[in-house]
């Protein structure tokens, strides 16, 4: 669901509505206000260890090349990323110092905020974050805040990282005593992980919690972040994330399998490109490839012989070193060999560009974070138009009393998808808010249970969630319990199961 | 064409009809159950058609005692409470078929005329029905109301609110023509309803302010505050759950439960004697209250103060709008506790508070009464105004001769808007 472009929908089509009726300009301007108010960004947060790429992460959720992606993969400051036109387009970066001062720069100065050295740490600690405006897609209904790496383990720079951070999520009290600046308010926050839900990680979204009274498990994505650089990981990430999903419950909402790097990649080369790598792969026999793709230096081998002894059996001529260099196409190994084994395995570029957007799988993210994350802050926003818009709707058809067609034509047009979508927007609201009573009275629930009711209710739930059905047992067994729970919220969320899925 | 209201409950539907006999609008007894009600839910057997009412509701309560795998056949099988259940273009799937809600609701309404006309003698087959729903009821839900009625085999439905209707039979049948305003507190089964309705001049019947409720308080919230009073006393004399099961109900004891509800409501004082299930190893345990008027109060009260609390918005609402205020209608089984009237005197000391024998078929009954109204409204369009022509006095739609003139009034004239 979408309740923000639905009711946009509705909204316009309510104006027009009246336009056609000849309704005055004052109803079509209120009309015209509640759409404005929809559509103000929610800010999220960008978090994570260093070197668990961030950058490339947030790159590639915005498809653009600002985050700086350096050797050191460092940012110092807090940057964020909002919609529009910057004031110079020669100095885009805007910084806000921490006595609040603003200036715009350039990217240079951006660019030189890169790094771990105590000059540069000093220069950032004087900064309270830095804002790039751009015209991008995704910011239209987020802002995106960037921040610093964090990670206790790489010892002296890691740990100014991490007191940044803390600062930034600490910067919310701050600023509401200095300013009345609200924009740093993180409606809510993506965490990139590693493979393993590590103690570091884990500690760190508890000090987050400490911190920010306003997020909890039910407002934090977590991003299993580089699947390519191993291989057995690239097959298992699924699995991987439901771990991970699993061992930290209590502090994210789904757990994303991403690789950021391969979605660069894809957008990189053009399908023409892709298709011309595919023809050449496809020629190269089994044993071969298996050789070739062991590793980096295996597939760089200059020993003639073994690539001969590697074709023997094919009638095809094998592949020279400098062949083999261009179609490395100068991407980093992991890449490089997550799309050559797509590209080998299936027998049309369709199938193989499937598997590879599959992988890098950022479309995913967009999903889960507009359509069950952002949209779930501006529920309650959504909710409240919805009943000002119905109002106004009635509002316009006791004028139209006496005109049985007129009537019709609102109730049916008009009210009737408002209240459906008003129906939507509480059963969602509905459904989190059961995840919250879910979570907090976890103890009183059997562990199956507690299991089959997150998934239903979408805590890790990134799947099209339209086909969740409960068996007749599964069914009899909620309704059962919907009587019998003493505790009446219990009782409830029984009931809810059984009556919805 | 006969004409047959309908109250569409959760949990029971009543019905209404106009007695040929005394010409005046009675509930329908229904030959089935020997009572006024008749059964919202739905079985439907492995083969043969749907069954509704009274049948399915009992296989219902009498599978408590089963196991869980003896349910499932029965429980998987049967629908209730569709009316909170109804969702826009909902299905239900039962033996590989699909029912759309709009079906389902036509299988009841298809019932209570079925039964209706199997009950009472109608002199011309039954086509019409006022059918009543929620004040809340969203559009979508009217659209499938009708739809349904239609289904059903209604020729014609009339839709009316549930406070509304209560509010004409009320008023009809007690003569109360001159009343202005009243408030309906319909404190039911699951749920609870507060709406204040307004008599205008014209004879119409409006709400103008925001009705409120709540969507789960009710007799049965009643029940379970008695429970957790048992549970008290279980676990201080016998240190244990009266259910066996952890965290659980004991659903035969919950049903205890609403006995002592009906004789606590009826008797200043009550000594209650229960047995516990009996729990391997351990004695037979019985356990006793002695209640007075003063304890149940203060066992429900919680629940009870809900209402109050929404009931009070509402009057202030009133009052803020300087609207007259005339009585309280109380309808709903549960508003028969002896606390709602306390709370509410306590609420509006000089308003008075009407209760009806017939807290569970005012809406229906209404329903009817409407229907006679719009008759005789329509007939009267014609020929009487809103107001005497010759004095300005306003008329109600039944008065030909103005009451403060005397004088007749035939002449057509619009009727008064009034707020």
């Amino acid at each position: 669901m979408n309740p923000i472009k639905n009711v946009d929908i509705l909204i316009q089509q309510t104006s027009n509505f009246a336009e056609g009726l000849g309704e005055e300009s004052d109803f079509r301007k209120e009309v015209s206000q509640l759409h404005e108010s929809l559509h103000m960004p929610c800010v999220l947060a960008v978090a994570g260890r260093v070197k668990s790429g961030k950058s490339s992460f947030i790159n590639a959720l915005m498809d653009t090349d600002l985050a700086m992606v350096g050797e050191s993969e460092t940012t110092a400051t807090i940057n964020i990323f909002r919609y529009g036109t910057p004031n110079n387009p020669d100095r885009p970066v805007t910084v806000i110092w921490e006595n609040g001062m603003r200036a715009d720069v350039s990217m240079d100065f951006m660019k030189s905020l890169q790094g771990h050295d105590e000059e540069t740490l000093a220069k950032a600690s004087k900064i309270a974050y830095l804002e790039i405006k751009i015209k991008n897609e995704l910011l239209r209904n987020i802002t995106l805040v960037d921040t610093p790496g964090t990670d206790a383990v790489v010892g002296k720079d890691g740990d100014e990282h991490q007191q940044i951070t803390e600062r930034y999520f600490g910067l919310r009290q701050k600023h509401r005593r200095q300013t009345d600046d609200f924009v740093n308010r993180a409606d809510a926050v993506i965490y990139l992980v590693g493979a393993v839900g590590t103690s570091s990680n884990r500690r760190f979204l508890e000090d987050f919690e400490d911190n920010t009274t306003n997020l909890s498990a039910l407002t934090a994505i977590g991003i299993l972040s580089k699947v390519d650089v191993d291989e057995e990981l690239l097959k298992r990430r699924d699995e991987q994330a439901a771990y991970v999903a699993q061992s930290m419950k209590e502090h994210f909402y789904t757990v994303v399998p991403v690789s950021a790097g391969l979605h660069v990649m894809l957008n990189t080369f053009d399908l023409a490109q892709f298709q011309s790598w595919q023809t050449i792969w496809r020629t190269v026999p089994q044993k071969a490839f298996n050789y070739l793709m062991r590793q980096e230096s295996m597939y760089m081998t200059e020993r003639e012989d073994i690539i001969a002894a590697l074709w023997k059996d094919s009638d095809e001529v094998p592949l020279t070193l400098e062949q083999r260099r261009s179609l490395r196409a100068d991407m980093p190994w992991s890449l490089f060999r997550t799309i050559a084994n797509a590209l080998y395995s299936h027998t049309t570029i369709e199938e193989a560009m499937e598997e590879l957007n599959a992988i890098a799988n950022i479309h995913q993210v967009r999903k889960v974070v507009t359509e069950q994350f952002v949209h779930r802050s501006q529920l309650i926003r959504c909710y409240r138009i919805l009943k000002e818009l119905k109002e106004k709707v009635m509002q316009m058809r006791r004028k139209y009393d006496s005109d049985q067609h007129v009537k019709d034509e609102i109730v049916k047009g008009l009210i009737i998808p408002i209240e459906q979508l008003q129906l939507n927007v509480e059963d969602y609201d509905q459904r989190y808010r059961f995840l919250r009573a879910l979570q907090e009275d976890k103890e009183k629930w059997e562990q199956d249970e507690y299991e089959e009711l997150t998934r239903l209710l979408g805590l890790y739930g990134d799947e099209d969630r339209a086909g969740l059905t409960l068996s007749d047992e599964r069914r009899v067994y909620w309704q059962i319990k919907s009587r019998r729970y003493i505790d009446k919220r219990m009782r409830e969320i029984a009931q809810y199961i059984s009556e919805n899925f | 064409m006969s004409t047959i209201g309908i109250d569409f409950g959760t949990s029971f539907c009543s019905a209404s009809w106009v007695n040929p006999i005394t010409q005046k609008p009675e509930s329908i007894i229904f030959n089935e159950t020997g009572t006024v009600k008749i059964p919202s839910v739905i079985f439907f057997p492995e083969s043969g058609e749907p069954q509704v009412g009274l049948g399915p509701y009992q296989q219902i309560e009498s599978c408590g005692g089963f196991t869980e795998e003896q349910q499932i056949p029965i429980l998987k099988n049967t629908i209730q409470s569709i009316k909170r259940k109804m969702r826009p273009k909902g299905v239900f799937r039962v033996n590989g078929r699909e029912y759309s809600h709009v079906e389902i609701v036509a299988f009841i309404l298809k019932k209570v005329k079925q039964q209706a006309e199997m009950s009472c003698k109608f002199q011309e087959p039954v086509g019409k029905l006022i059918l009543t729903h929620p004040v809340v009821f969203e559009e979508w839900k009217k659209e499938m109301l009708r739809e349904a009625a239609l289904n059903a085999g209604f020729d014609e439905v009339t839709l009316l609110e549930e406070p509304v209707s209560a509010a004409i039979g009320y008023i009809r049948a007690n003569q109360l023509e001159d009343a202005q305003g009243i408030l309906v507190y319909d404190f039911g089964g699951g749920t609870f309803d507060i709406a204040y309705v307004r008599i205008c001049e014209d004879g119409s019947y409006k709400l103008p302010l925001p009705t409120r409720g709540l969507a789960s308080c009710g007799g049965d919230d009643i029940d379970m505050a008695l429970y957790m009073e048992w549970e008290q006393r279980s676990q201080k004399e016998y240190h244990r759950s009266i259910c066996l099961n952890k965290g659980e109900l004991d659903l035969g004891f919950l049903s205890r439960c609403r006995k002592h509800k009906e004789l606590l409501s009826n008797m200043p004082h009550a000594l209650l004697s229960e047995m516990l299930p009996y729990m391997p190893g351990h004695e037979l345990e019985r356990i006793q209250m002695d209640v007075n008027r003063q304890d149940f109060n203060r066992i429900i009260h919680d629940v009870v103060q809900q209402t109050m609390e929404q009931t009070a918005m509402v009057v202030q609402d009133i009052k803020a709008h300087e609207m007259p205020l005339d009585f309280v209608l109380l309808i709903g089984g549960s508003s028969r506790l002896p606390l709602v009237s306390e709370g509410l005197r306590k609420l509006m000391p000089s308003i008075k508070i009407c209760t009806t024998g017939a807290v569970d078929t005012a809406v229906a009954l209404g329903a009817t009464y409407y229907h006679m109204d719009s008759l005789s409204q329509h007939r009267q369009k014609r020929g009487v105004p809103g107001f005497c022509i010759y004095c300005g006095n306003p008329l109600t739609s039944l008065d030909r001769q103005c009451p403060s003139c005397g004088k007749d009034n035939y002449i057509y004239m619009s009727q008064h808007e009034s707020h």
